[in-house]
């Protein structure tokens, strides 16, 4: 039951980045909305790797038979952090210079390439 | 090279230490050095390291080993391999490739003060993509995904204006909710099997269904989004122009590939599940959609870069539609035009670069006349590659598709994928006749050519070599002999030396000065290769009419003297050896390539002519889709029968197929409208080249289908009625043609739907048809050179401008006055018979209705000849007496024929017997026929002839008094009939300028399919918007309905 309530708020979350994208019209809105959505998935991803009673598995000195979280996931985890960390800035970097250029961040004046 | 160092299969890691090694070394040894060139040097030599190790793990992935390259000491599943299959392997080649290329091509192109951190970014792309291709775990093809793209990203924008910018934000929104959708994939399947190994996961699948789907499905969207699938490719029309040419070269060539390659590792991973095909149906359609609506996109860009990008998600449509087949001629079809793909279109890009960057604009107009150089020679190989016409390597690959996708799905996904290839054979062509216009002379930058020339060399080789394009494309198994059975391409024995000597004629050609000389070599080389062929066979009969046409205007061309003319009889030469090579074979596969080759030739031959080009644009878009109907019906030849051997066509489908296109090919109603480009717009020697040797070879064909198939009943008499409406359609154009060769296109149309007629009515009409088809080769190619005389004279085949003027010759004028009797069926020319024998044959066939509509074509033919006699009756003037010569030898034969045809069909008879059609030999069975109703049918004949010429005399009685009154319709329009307009006698047609105007309308159908085609394609483009929430939205649409699909 738990775990239903933990997933459908992760969804939500992850639905709720994906709405800004569509809805909101300012560039550096969707890259918030963009950033939502990743993080609702790093939730996501760490989360498969957790073991109920489970310690974390860096430990040496413990018997096999304990239980210990899976490590694959967290490594994935921190890997796609890294990447979203790099990929939000390069977005704010972009709408930061666009800024510069034509004084608009506003998705309704991005439209010079079109059709 | 194996085992280098010790390191076995680990010497592949290399592939992505070079690049990373080189985007650490270029900025670090930058801020040691100070000299912005050592980056370029740099980066030119950690490509070419990757290069040579590409190669080389190409070559052994196609000796039969799969490499596997173990990260870490970790043996998989645990730890992160590679596992390099075909598709990684030449992915992987193909970016180094391009890469090395750009990389030089950069060098030229990006200005100094950038270089540093651009080369360093396009390091890390090629890493990326690399390892995107390369791996075998999932989530470490994310991890290189984005940071192929982020490179991207930043590459996008190396000019940073505000409309880069735009695109590479955009571009990254999308490409980020692409890499999202693949990590929640990915993060599912971790979580339902706790492996991310590729095989591992295939190997394991199939035990949470409802997880498994929903995977796969945000998997196919993500990596559709980077593999430019429709409609999720809203950023690739944007990206890929803001780019520099290079990068544009690398991202259309190479980086939209890693989206394939992933959606092909997907694939490996449902292989085995119940939902497969489901899922290659989904991308079927997927992957047609992408191609109409990339190829409608296309269509009408302003911006040439635009306009390729767009091509660019059409040609990853007709990948995925072969990919979609998932056989084993589907995959090496994709694998194939995967790679003829990257190399031409990375050609395009980088050859268009060289001329933006000659006339500093990207506007299609802007670049007019800019290509008569290298650049533009490179163009066009890259843009007939990926037309797919021959003799480059374009040809192969989509014919394979075509093959695989007819093969799996059937005939409508065929039809569908033509249709867009028609539309991009449009714009291609529209675009080489744009840059190959006259205009400004352009620099050429030389790193830029170095590398334009390379790539170019490299597609025009692999062209000529299609066993390499094989052995790739089967991973090393060489297993496309029967579907491509290239090796009888290569012609054998004498022939070959024929056709040696008719190129090395037109070489010669081309050389200032020895034109002359070549015309002569090449006239002397096309009868030697008709000489090979000699024999009572029907391709050795043909031969012998395509060779009186292309004789007489090539003979008669030695008087031009224009720059353009030594070109045109190059063509002309090239066009016969490919004409000669499509008759001497039985190989329908061979005979499609050499029919494709020709007619690229005639294409070039309207682009000699700067004022012809658009002309040429129109009907070699109109024969394109002319030969896709040919096409489809040989690719139905061999999927239904295996074979692609001439007498195969004993299956009644394809047969069909190549009947109809044949007859549309000689101008049946409704699609002559090709003449008024084809015959009509061209110089008056292509168009007797086209009119007499090409349509000879259609009729060929047509012959050849009905012969070894009984065409359905149905068809069959459709086809005749067709051709006997078009005789008279066409003699009606005729009538009213306001230009001389307005009036020899239209009567060619005519005077072949007899021949059409003829062949299909059989009988004594089939006799008829050969004798008048030797006799269009005659007096049809005997008229158009009298145009060129007309034209050499004058300057001008305008009937109205002639008017008042107009002499010719003497003995040119009574020659055309002969050919055109013969034209017109008066005795004792060989016309007459010919046309008494397909009267009487469709007589006898029960076509009474067709044989009336001869009888007033044939009226209709004395009007128009009469009207070109009339133009040409001005006083005599000196010029083009050389024509005298070939003109003489037509009247000749036509003469001789006339009286004497027995030797003809002697031969004739010899040539048809293993058809089993019979030829009546004597007067009385020409005169009388062989059945009972022999007497019956010459009266009928008889009284047929006295009606047309009641008919004609009505025609031109009525005509008379119309004289000056109102106004006066000819060739499409009214004229106020003054003197200036008015030209001498041309109102006798008075009466039928009503009837005319409605016809004329008629005729201008095609116009309204391009009009509404046009329409469609600027509402389809209308979805890419430019707002980015919209294209967000499209995502998210794409992924519910490939879910809702996947979940049936």
């Amino acid at each position: 039951m738990l775990s239903v309530i933990f997933y459908g708020i992760l969804m939500v979350m992850f639905l709720l980045g994906l709405a800004v994208l569509l809805l909101s019209k300012n560039a550096i809105k969707a890259v918030m909305g963009l950033a939502v959505m990743t993080t609702a998935l790093n939730v996501f991803l760490v989360s498969l790797g957790y073991v109920k009673g489970g310690t974390a598995p860096i430990f040496f000195d413990v018997s096999f038979t304990t239980k210990a979280a899976d490590p694959i996931p967290q490594a994935l985890t921190l890997t796609s952090i890294v990447i979203d960390i790099a990929l939000t800035a390069l977005a704010l970097g972009f709408a930061v210079y666009l800024f510069k250029k034509t004084g608009s961040v506003d998705l309704r004046d991005m439209r010079r390439l079109r059709g | 090279m194996m085992g280098f160092l010790g390191l076995g299969d680990q010497w592949a890691s290399l592939l992505i230490v070079f690049p990373l090694l080189g985007a650490f070394l270029i900025p670090f040894v930058y801020a040691f050095v100070k000299n912005k060139k050592v980056s370029a040097w740099i980066a030119i030599l950690t490509t070419g390291a990757g290069l040579i190790v590409a190669i080389d793990t190409l070559m052994k992935v196609l000796g039969g080993h799969t490499i596997e390259v173990i990260m870490g000491g970790y043996i998989p599943p645990m730890g992160i391999n590679w596992r390099i299959d075909i598709w990684g392997a030449l992915l992987t080649t193909l970016i180094y490739f391009i890469g090395f290329l750009a990389t030089i091509y950069s060098m030229g192109y990006v200005k100094e003060d950038k270089w540093v951190q651009y080369f360093a970014t396009m390091q890390v792309m090629i890493a990326g993509a690399v390892g995107v291709a390369m791996t075998g775990d999932l989530f470490n093809m994310f991890v290189f995904l984005e940071v192929a793209s982020i490179a991207a990203y930043i590459l996008v924008s190396t000019e940073a204006e505000a409309s880069t910018l735009e695109a590479s934000f955009k571009y990254l929104v999308l490409g980020s909710m692409a890499t999202s959708f693949i990590l929640l994939g990915i993060a599912i399947l971790y979580g339902a099997y706790h492996t991310l190994n590729i095989y591992d996961i295939a190997s394991k699948i199939g035990a949470h269904p409802m997880l498994d789907i929903t995977a796969i499905a945000l998997l196919l969207v993500g990596l559709g989004v980077e593999g430019a699938m429709f409609p999720l490719n809203s950023w690739l029309p944007d990206a890929h122009p803001s780019a520099p040419s290079p990068i544009s070269a690398m991202l259309s060539g190479t980086l939209i590939k890693i989206g394939l390659v992933g959606i092909v590792r997907v694939l490996i991973i449902v292989k085995n599940t119940p939902y497969f095909d489901r899922i290659l149906l989904i991308l079927l359609v997927w992957g047609i959609l992408t191609s109409l609506w990339g190829e409608l996109s296309a269509l009408r860009q302003k911006d040439v870069k635009r306009m390729l990008a767009h091509s660019s998600s059409a040609q990853m449509g007709y990948i995925v539609a072969a990919l979609s087949t998932f056989t084993p001629i589907g995959i090496a079809a994709a694998l194939m035009h995967m790679l003829v793909h990257a190399l031409s279109k990375a050609l395009l890009f980088m050859s268009t670069g060289s001329l933006i960057e000659g006339r500093h604009t990207r506007d299609i107009e802007g670049l007019k006349g800019s290509g008569r150089n290298l650049s533009g020679a490179m163009y066009a190989v890259g843009a007939l590659s990926l037309m797919g016409l021959p003799p480059l390597p374009g040809f192969f690959s989509k014919f394979l598709i075509l093959v695989s996708v007819y093969q799996k799905w059937g005939l409508t996904p065929v039809i569908f994928i033509l249709l867009a290839a028609a539309v991009e054979i449009f714009y291609y062509l529209r675009l080489t006749a744009v840059l190959f216009d006259v205009g400004e002379k352009i620099k050429e930058n030389g790193y830029i050519l170095l590398s334009a020339l390379l790539l170019g060399i490299t597609v025009v080789v692999l062209g000529f070599m299609p066993h390499v394009l094989e052995h790739i494309a089967t991973a090393g198994k060489d297993t496309l002999s029967s579907v491509l059975p290239y090796a009888s391409l290569m012609p054998s024995g004498s022939f070959l030396i024929a056709l040696g000597l008719l190129l090395g004629s037109a070489v010669i050609c081309l050389i200032p000065g020895l034109r002359v000389v070549g015309i002569l070599l090449g006239i002397g080389a096309g009868g030697y290769g008709v000489y090979t062929m000699l024999g009572a066979t029907v391709p050795a009969v043909v031969s012998v009419l395509a060779y009186l046409a292309v004789f007489g205007v090539a003979f008669v061309h030695m008087q031009g003297d224009g720059k353009a003319d030594g070109v045109k009889d190059a063509l002309l030469f090239v066009a016969f050896a490919s004409l000669l090579a499509v008759l001497n074979t039985s190989s329908m596969f061979v005979l499609l390539y050499f029919w494709e080759l020709m007619s690229v030739m005639a294409f070039f031959m309207f682009l000699t002519e700067s004022r012809r080009a658009m002309s040429g644009v129109y009907y070699s878009t109109m024969m394109t889709v002319l030969s896709y109907i040919f096409m489809v019906g040989i690719v139905a030849l061999y999927v239904g029968t295996g074979s692609y051997a001439m007498s195969s066509l004993s299956y009644v489908f394809a047969a069909a197929l190549v009947g109809v296109a044949m007859a549309l090919k000689l101008g049946m109603f409704p699609l002559h409208v090709w003449a008024e480009y084809g015959y009509k717009e061209a110089h008056p020697v292509v168009a007797g080249y086209l009119s007499g040797a090409v349509s000879k070879v259609a009729f060929f064909l047509l012959f050849i289908a009905a012969a070894y198939a009984t065409l359905p009943a149905k068809l069959n008499y459709i086809l005749i009625l067709l051709a006997g409406i078009t005789v008279v359609w066409a003699g009606y154009r005729a009538i009213v043609a306001d230009d001389l060769m307005g009036i020899l296109a239209y009567s060619s149309i005519s005077q072949m739907s007899y021949v059409l007629a003829g062949v299909l009515i059989g009988g004594a009409a089939m006799s008829g048809a050969w004798l008048h088809a030797l006799g269009h080769a005659v007096f049809e190619t005997g008229l158009f050179i009298v145009a060129y005389v007309i034209l050499l004279i004058y300057g001008t085949t305008k009937i109205d401008e002639l008017r008042g003027k107009g002499g010719v010759h003497p003995a040119i004028f009574y020659l055309a006055i002969v050919l055109f009797m013969s034209l017109a069926g008066v005795p004792p020319l060989s016309g007459f018979v010919s046309k008494w024998l397909m009267y009487q044959g469709a007589l006898d066939g029960g076509f009474g209705i067709v044989a009336v509509l001869m009888m007033i074509g044939s009226a209709m033919s004395m009007m128009y000849g009469l009207r070109f006699i009339i133009a040409l009756s001005g006083k005599p003037q000196k010029g083009g007496e050389l024509s005298i010569v070939p003109l003489a030898i037509y009247s000749l034969i036509t003469l001789g024929l006339g009286i004497y045809p027995w030797p003809f069909f002697e031969k004739l008879s010899t040539a048809l017997a293993p058809f089993k059609v019979t030829v009546p030999l004597t007067w009385k069975e020409l005169v009388l026929g062989t059945s009972g109703g022999g007497k019956y049918t010459a009266l009928m004949i008889i009284t047929l002839f006295v009606l047309s010429f009641i008919l004609f005399l009505i025609f031109y009685g009525l005509s008379a008094p119309a004289e000056r009154k109102g106004k006066v319709f000819r060739g499409g329009t009214f004229y106020e009939p003054t003197d200036e307009n008015l030209p001498a006698l041309s109102d006798m047609l008075w009466p039928m300028g009503h009837v005319g105007q409605y016809i004329s309308y008629f005729d201008t159908w095609h116009q309204g399919v391009a009009f509404l085609t046009q329409t469609v394609a600027d509402v389809l483009r209308g979805v890419y918007t430019g707002y980015l929430p919209d294209y967000a939205l499209y995502v998210s649409i794409t992924l519910a309905v490939v879910l809702k699909l996947a979940h049936i």
